[in-house]
Formats: C-alpha cells, structure tokens, sequence
C-alpha cells in the first residue's frame, strides 16, 4: 500500500508554511481517526473529510479553502482528472470589514490573488501587510466599510486594493501622512506605511463623507 | 475558531509560538495569560516566536512589542525570535521597527541569549554582595 503522506504534505504546503502543515495533517489524521504513521491510500477518503471539517480554522476564504481540499482531493486516483477551480481565481473580490476575522480576510484574499497575478513571496507578503493596515484602519476608525481587490492587466499587471468607508472622513490627510504623525492606536504608520509598500497610493476623503484610499502595485 | 496560543515552559522560560495570522482577541488573551504565567511560575524568561507568522502589521507589531515590553517591566527579559525575512523586509520599508526589544534568528539562539542575559544578572548580583563583605 502506497503512503500518500508525502504528497498531501507537499498539497498542503502549497497552502501553509511547512510546519504549519504538518501540524495539519497530524491534527487531522487523529480527526479522521487514522494511524498517525504512514497515510495509505486508502484512508484518502476519510482523510479529505476530516480535512474539509477543521480547514475553515486554518483558511478563512472559502475559495482558498475549497482549493486546498480540491488539491487534496486529487491525490485519490478517482478525483485525479478534476482540473484545478477557478485556476485565475475571480478577476474581482470584495470583503466587508466589520471585524478582525474580516480584516484577516480581506489580506488573506489579497494574499490569493497577489499570487495568481504572480508577485513574488515578498511581493505577496506585502501587499498582504499593505491590505491589512488599510482594512484594520476601517475597522478601528469606522467599524464598518470595504474593501475591493482587483486584477489589473492593462496597462501593467498588477493589483488594486480600494478600501472604502463612510465614516466621517479624515480631516487633514497630509498630517497622517506626515513622517512625525503617531496615532492613538497604532505607531502611527498605517497609512505612510502602507503607501511604501505600494507602487502607488491616492486617499479621496471629505470630512463626514468617507475616505476612499485606492492603492496600487505593479509586477516589475 | 477560538484558538488559544500555548504557553509552554521550558527550562524556567516561557516559549511562546506564534502561528499564522494572530486574532486581536487572542492576542489580548494572550496578553493576559503570558503575564498571569510569568507570575505564577516565577518564569525568568520570555520567548516570543513568530517563525509561523506570515506577515505583521503595524497594529500586531505594536501589540508584539507591547507583550515584550510588558513582560521586561516585570523583570523578565523577552526576546522575539524567528522573524521570516520577507516579515522582516515589509517591516523595515514599512518604517516599523520594534525598539527596546532584542529579536533573534530563531528559538533556539533566542534560549542562547536569555541564558548568558540571566548568567550575567546572576554575576551582577554576586558582585553586588561582594562589595559589601
């Protein structure tokens, strides 16, 4: 009987980092009540279901999560053939903000997509951080509001983030932006950070009438 | 969903690791327990491990630097350790950095560290007496 544990941990790692997922498939080989040795391929089945059960503490989006299991999925000869979902991912995705699950979620699904438009690690990793800072400014200054990632092809590849609220607005957006600004809940470097991280980043904001900040980076 | 970061102890130090995408809610909790263990088990020293976080924003940095802070104001020495280098890049373009708190490639130089910090604490104490026989 072949051990099919070296290849979902090779699934798995597509997904997480190494010890993450390792951590994963032993959770959830005592979840699906296997033997903690060698996968054989027979228990794929159970393996898969268990996997699909305790995946949502682990991935938040569920096109990530759905890809993982299909990847998963497919080690079991009679799932082989499945093409991939979505293999370019939706061109377009919203995430409403209105906690912290929802601000990891929004930079989660940035994450996604910054890899299927095939930034680098690093790339990915900041546009993540760059996600996250907008999305928690939303939820700490506001609570409530969007935030949109879009696929860019024309005239450089690239991604978008636009973070919209209706909240009241920031009063004097150069002082934010100002190299000694410290705010009350951060160190004062959302905004400025998040602007180095970024090719390019532009805040439309009226007092009482919302911010909108639309940033933007391109494959190099 | 709702995850409790472990504490563990380890040779008198307390290791904490840090996986994934930290939860404010669980970093607060952790807040809570790390201090409430220091205390309770008279740890010596503190280790902060993120080799598992994949990226750090502002407001998990300063939450980081908090906990670290926290606990050398209760006479513990806190080392973070295992920062991966893209976490470390985003940072340092970010203009973030995490003043007053040592950080170390990874746990183990982290142990390393808080050892010789605690033998040269312990060396100061003994001069400190012999200075007074």
């Amino acid at each position: 009987m072949d051990d099919a544990t070296g290849s979902v941990l090779e699934a798995l790692c597509r997904y997480f980092p190494s010890e993450i997922a390792r951590a994963i498939h032993a959770s959830t080989l005592r979840r699906a009540r296997l033997d903690p040795g060698p996968l054989p391929e027979d228990g794929l089945p159970d393996f898969v279901s268990a996997l699909e059960q305790s995946l949502p503490m682990y991935i938040v989006d569920p096109a990530r999560r759905s890809e993982c299991i299909g990847a998963v999925r497919r080690l079991m000869p009679a799932y082989a053939g499945d093409e991939p979902s979505e293999p370019n991912g939706p061109v377009s995705a919203m995430v409403r903000v209105r906690s912290a699950r929802e601000v990891l979620q929004a930079s989660d699904t940035a994450r996604q997509t910054a890899r299927r438009v095939g930034f680098s690690a690093l790339d990915q990793t900041k546009i993540a951080t760059a996600v996250s800072e907008l999305a928690r400014n939303i939820l700490l200054y506001v609570g409530d509001g969007e935030v949109h990632v879009t696929v860019l092809t024309s005239p450089r590849r690239g991604i978008e983030i636009v973070a919209v609220d209706s909240g009241k607005g920031i009063a004097d957006v150069s002082l934010v932006m100002d190299a000694g600004y410290q705010s009350r809940t951060g160190m004062g470097m959302g905004l400025k950070g998040t602007k180095r991280l970024m090719d390019h980043l532009e805040i439309a904001t009226r007092p009482g009438a919302g911010t909108t900040v639309t940033a933007r980076k391109f494959l190099s | 969903m709702d995850v409790r970061i472990p504490i563990i102890d380890l040779y008198s130090n307390l290791v904490v690791p840090i996986q994934g995408a930290i939860d404010d809610d669980a970093m607060a909790r952790l807040q809570h327990d790390v201090t409430q263990r220091i205390q309770a088990d008279g740890a010596r020293g503190l280790v902060i491990d993120v080799s598992g976080v994949e990226f750090l924003d502002s407001f998990m940095t300063k939450n980081l630097r908090d906990l670290a802070l926290t606990a050398r104001l209760m006479g513990v020495s806190a080392v973070v350790s295992g920062l991966r280098p893209a976490v470390a890049i985003t940072l340092v373009e970010m203009g973030l950095e995490i003043p007053g708190v040592k950080t170390t490639l990874n746990l183990e130089r982290a142990l390393e560290l808080l050892l010789s910090l605690q033998e040269e604490e312990a060396r100061a104490l003994g001069e400190g007496e012999g200075d007074h026989g």
